[in-house]
This record gives C-alpha cells, structure tokens and sequence, in this order.
C-alpha cells in the first residue's frame, strides 16, 4: 500500500517539519469535518493494512505530536513511512467525506459571489467554528508561528485552505497528488 | 472501429474518441491507443473545444502540475510564470465582453464574481507563453486560458477560452485529467508524472540569490581591497596642509623688525621700508627659490657689481649673507629689504611636520639648546646691568653658531646691545669666511631670556600648532660670497 507513493529524494529520511505540521493539520480538519474523526483515523488505519504504521489511537496521537506546532510536541520527527501511511488514511477519509467536502466549497464560493459572511451557511459554520476549537486546543498558542493565527479570521482562512486541500484529496490521484505537494520545495 | 470514451464530472466532461490498433482479441474493453479527437466541455460555463492529441497532452500536463500548485502553494517551474498585473482592467474589459457575447449559458456565478471582488486581480494573458495557461485569481478562484488549435491544418484558429473557474469547477477538470491518466485502457503510454518541485526551482530562493550576489561581490571587493591597503606601509610622517591664511599677529610679526645682524651698528627700527633687518621669521623654504628670483631681477636694476651674483646667489647661504646685507649700500640694502618683505607676504607658514626640517632632528634641537645656554653663561659677564627680564629670539644654524637675534620685548629693545652676550657669540661670516653654516640652510629659533635674577632660559621657540619654528634659508643675494663684497 505504501509503495503507491514515491519515496522522495531528502537529505535526511523523514518527513520535514512543515509536512509534519500540514498532515496533522489536515487530520485536524478531518476530525473538525467528522464528528466521530479521530476514531475514524483509527479505524481507516485498520481497513488499510497499515496497523504496523499506525497500530493505535495512542500511536496515532504520538505520531500527530511530530507537528512542531502541538502543545504537546515531543522532538521526534516523522518517518517517511509513517507520513505515507497518514496521507492515505486522509485521502481514504476524504473521499468517504467528498459529498460534505464538496457542498463546503461550494457554500464558501455561493457565499463569496454573494458578499456574505461564512457563518450564513449553517454546515461551513459548524466546520470552521470547530476547526478554531481544535486548534486553540492543540496548537501551542505561545509559538510565534501559532500565535500569528489569533483573530477568528486567520483561523477561518486556515480551515479553508485545508478544505481545498481536501477536495483535491478526494480526486482519483488524490493520494499522490497530496503526497507529492507536501514535498514541494523539499527535495532536492 | 471507433472507439469513445467519456469521463464526466458536474462541472467537466472529456470525451475521446480513436482507434485500438493493439489487435487485442476478446478484450471486455478495448484500449484507446490513438487519439483521434478530443473534447472537453465546460457545461456550467457553456464552453468547449476540440482539440488533437497533441494539444490534449498539453493540456492534461498544465491541469496536473496546476492541481499539484492548488495543494501545495508553489508553482512548478514547467508552468508557465505568471503574469504581472498589469494591463489587469484592459484585459477584463476584454474578458467581460467575451463572456458576454456568449448565450446566457455562461455561468451568472463566475461572471458576477469577476464584477465584484476578482477585478484588479486579473493577470494580463500573452499568449506566447503556452496554448493553456492557468494562474490563481484571487483567494478561491482560477484563471484558465486555451486558444485551442485550428479544427484542420490551413484553418485559421477558433477564438480563445478565457475561464474564470471556482476552485470546485478547477477541481472537476483536474480529477476529469486524472481518471483518463489512471484509465489503463485510454492512451496507455501517457502517464500521470507526478513530482515534487525542487528547492532549487522555488522562485524565492532563485531571487534570493540574485540578490545576493551584489552584497557578495561588494564584500568581497572590500575584503580584497583591504588585504590590499594591509600590505602598504604606514606613513613614518604626516604632512599637513602647507598653506595657511597668515592672522593679524603673524602680519604684525611680519611687520616687525627681524633679527639684528652683527655689523650694522643700527638699532632695529620700527619702520619695515626702511629696516636693514631682513627676516620673515615664517617663511615656508619651498618659497626660497622663488623669492630668490625676484630678488634676482631687483638686485639687477639696482645693483652696479652683482650681475655674476645672481647666478652665484643660489649657492651662497642665507645666514651668512646678513652682515654683508647690512653693510651694503642704502639703495641696496632698501632693494634686499623689500625682496624679503615680498617673500614674506607670500610666504604661509613655517611649521614644521614633525620636528624634522632639514638638518635638525628633535635630538639636535636638544643639543642645541644646550650649547646656546651654555655659550650664553659663558659670554654674560656683566649679569647685573640687567633690570629686567630680556627676551630674544635667536637664529642658531645647525653648527650651533648663533646667526641672529632679535629682541622681543621693550627690556630687551632698550637694553645696551654691546652688552649682551649674545652679541658676543653672534657668529660673524667676515671673520670665518668659509666656515658658515651651508647655503639654503634653515635656523633653528630660540627663545632666550635673560632674566633680571642673572640667569638664563633657553627654549624651543613653538609655533601656534605647538611645532617648533625654524627660519627659512636667508636669500642667497645677501651672501658674502658675493662678487665685489
């Protein structure tokens, strides 16, 4: 399963730190789109044969802790494997959650021609408004990365960044696609 | 057999059609290999084109690498640079004109959303940068641009497509391209070449080294240039400025009388015109020669004996010529004096750098300053004629011999010269000819003061600047050497 992906060409074998960063963030917005998305992690895990990569929930937090940004950051850094095996469960879960991906986008682009603010579309409401819990939750605020999302706004533009994200995730090649943008302005 | 194959989306629908000329026999689904046409259509916003496989490659490649740009944020390099925003209003115009020559089918969404917040983002198209371009619009929108090819060779070319896509409209057509790239059946030797951008393609990075290099180079350049200047010497001496405005106290200075020469047997006088004393105590030597010439052509005039002196004149000393100066003729002597005054008003300044003109080192100095006290005690046998403090300031020549004297204050004018010591040592060219101090020599100047307790001062006599002040070499025409003298 993991052979899908191309191992890229870095200096050190492991994921950076910014991928590290934007493969939790995404999972943060998987688990902002999905009530039940942390136990969906783990279960996806477990339908894609890849329990030797992520073999638990504990795992899966120690693995998301990589992300330089968490509270609760440990200095270890992810392997390539591990951040393959966390691209394909977010591809697999976005694509289970294309239908509510795509009526997000569409609702912000609706909002947009109209003028209106993002909290007139009930559901895009409910998405953002739990993204900023999660992120005020997790995310280390003293970081000065972090602490430059303090306004609602900045936050809302994160989560919809992520939800384009998303959608693309959702294609045929979303996997690789995602997996080889995370490596833009990486490799060597 | 033609063969048709179509991938649709909501917002996207590709439709091939070609040939299978793989043979394969009892296949469920044969394999498009040759592509004969291609048409994508764009249903939301009522537009379409046909195209050949080659321009379908094209195509497909530009989605893809545009799609990975959307996930990513950075810009493959094989994509084309995106344009500056200039010229943005013209090309809207433009672009809403095309829009709206369209059949009411064109999306009301895009087009309103063009109207309001996309205006003064829109990127002027050359079309020289590629037959598809596509470039970010704002925050959520997306610029696509085609000129599709002529239908058949000699055609002229359908008008372009300029499409403002929605990130879900973009979306469509890029997972539209990626169903025919995972499609085994359709066009098998075409694939989806997915790869990361390199940091070396980063544009910031590529800028951020052209503008390095200027600051490399220009420190660099210092460094060179300072291992350069580390080689040289440092200066052993310092010149200043030679030219300095005279104050009012140096003109008086000027203006007074010089020093009294032995012979002439005359109290200074007040009156310069008339003064048989001759010395511009500050007088730089570099002024010397020319003074000399001036003198030259005066002396001419005037003098009766002294054709061949002239020429004579630069060799004779300075020093020694005061005496015979003072015994010449009157005409003469007003002649010699006016030359010094004309050579002291153009002279500057005497101070010298560093304590070292000529002859004398700070080491001499010293020595001298010995021997002209001592020789001072020694001549000074009547200590008690003396009421007051005397000042002078004596000329002494490198050979220590005193050459000249001037008194400084009213004491000193007024005290009984054939009483003074110094008269007693004052060298006197007449009776060592020969033996004088050297042409063009300057003097060192002492302040010598003989105080009213019968002891003597001897000092250094400094310049404004704190340098001790040295007397130029004394005119060559003034020199006993002289023919006739």
């Amino acid at each position: 399963m993991l052979s899908r992906l191309v191992t890229p060409s870095l200096s050190r074998p492991e994921c950076p730190r910014r991928v590290a960063r934007q493969i939790d963030l995404l999972l943060l917005a998987i688990e902002a789109l999905d009530l039940g998305g942390s136990e969906a992690i783990v279960r996806s895990a477990k339908e894609l044969n890849l329990e030797s990569v992520v073999h638990s929930r504990v795992h899966l937090w120690r693995l998301r802790t990589a992300n330089a940004q968490r509270d609760a950051h440990q200095r270890r850094s992810l392997s390539l494997d591990e951040g393959k095996a966390l691209v394909l469960i977010i591809t697999f879960l976005a694509r289970q959650l294309t239908v509510l991906v795509r009526q997000l986008v569409m609702g912000r682009d609706q909002l947009q021609v109209r003028g209106l603010p993002l909290d007139h579309h009930f559901r895009l409401a409910d998405y953002l408004e739990r993204f900023r819990a999660h992120f005020r939750a997790r995310m280390n605020l003293k970081r000065t990365a972090v602490a430059a999302y303090n306004t609602d706004e900045k936050l809302d533009a994160l989560a919809l960044e992520l939800l384009e994200c998303l959608l693309f995730c959702t294609g045929t090649a979303g996997d690789q696609r995602l997996w080889t943008g995370l490596f833009d302005g990486e490799v060597a | 057999m033609n063969i048709r194959r179509q991938y649709s989306l909501p917002n996207c629908i590709l439709t091939l059609e070609g040939l299978d000329t793989t043979g394969e026999e009892g296949a469920s689904r044969p394999c498009l290999s040759v592509l004969l046409m291609a048409r994508c259509q764009f249903p939301m916003l009522g537009r379409e084109f046909g195209c050949d496989r080659d321009f379908f490659e094209e195509f497909a490649r530009t989605l893809s690498l545009y799609g990975q740009q959307v996930i990513s944020g950075v810009r493959s390099p094989n994509l084309s640079e995106a344009p500056d925003l200039l010229g943005a209003l013209d090309e809207l115009d433009e672009l809403e004109d095309d829009l709206g020559s369209d059949d009411g089918a064109i999306a009301t969404q895009t087009a309103t959303a063009v109207a309001t917040e996309q205006k003064p983002e829109t990127p002027k198209i050359d079309p020289e940068s590629g037959p598809v371009q596509v470039y970010p619009l704002g925050r959520s929108n997306h610029r696509l641009w085609i000129q599709p090819p002529p239908p058949m060779e000699g055609q002229a070319a359908p008008a372009p497509l300029d499409l403002e896509l929605s990130t879900l409209q973009l979306f469509d057509v890029v997972e539209v391209v990626d169903q025919f790239y995972a499609d085994p059946r359709t066009l098998p030797d075409v694939a989806l070449g997915l790869k990361s951008v390199s940091r070396r393609d980063l544009p910031g990075r590529s800028a951020m080294a052209e503008r390095i290099w200027p600051a490399v180079i220009g420190t660099s350049t210092l460094a060179a240039a300072a291992g350069v200047m580390f080689l040289l010497p440092h200066p052993e001496t310092v010149e200043r400025p030679e030219d300095r405005v005279l104050t009012p106290e140096e003109v008086d200075q000027l203006n007074q009388p010089a020093l009294s020469v032995p012979g002439s047997g005359e109290p200074p006088q007040a009156n310069p015109n008339s003064s048989p004393s001759i010395t511009p105590l500050e007088a730089p030597a570099s002024t010397t020669e020319d003074g000399g010439t001036d003198e030259e052509n005066k002396t001419d005039t005037d003098g009766d004996d002294n054709a061949d002196g002239a020429e004579e004149s630069d060799q004779s000393s300075a020093p020694r010529s005061t005496a015979p100066v003072a015994r010449r003729s009157h005409p003469q002597r007003q002649a010699v004096s006016q030359s010094f005054r004309s050579q002291a008003e153009r002279s500057k300044t005497a101070s010298v750098p560093d304590g070292k003109v000529g002859t004398f080192s700070p080491e001499m100095l010293s020595q001298l300053n010995v021997i002209l006290r001592q020789s001072i005690d020694e001549a000074w046998s009547d200590r008690k004629a003396v009421k007051e403090d005397l000042e002078f300031r004596v000329g002494v020549s490198a050979d220590g011999k005193v050459v000249g004297y001037r008194p400084v204050n009213q004491p000193a004018r007024e005290f009984r010269s054939d009483r003074l010591p110094l008269r007693k040592i004052l060298f006197n060219p007449v009776q060592s000819r020969g033996t004088g101090p050297k042409p063009s020599e300057s003097l060192a100047l002492f302040k010598v003061i003989l105080t009213d307790e019968g002891q003597t001062q001897v000092s250094l006599l400094l310049g404004s600047d704190g340098k001790p002040v040295f007397h130029p070499p004394l005119p060559s025409q003034s020199s006993d050497e002289q023919p006739g003298e």
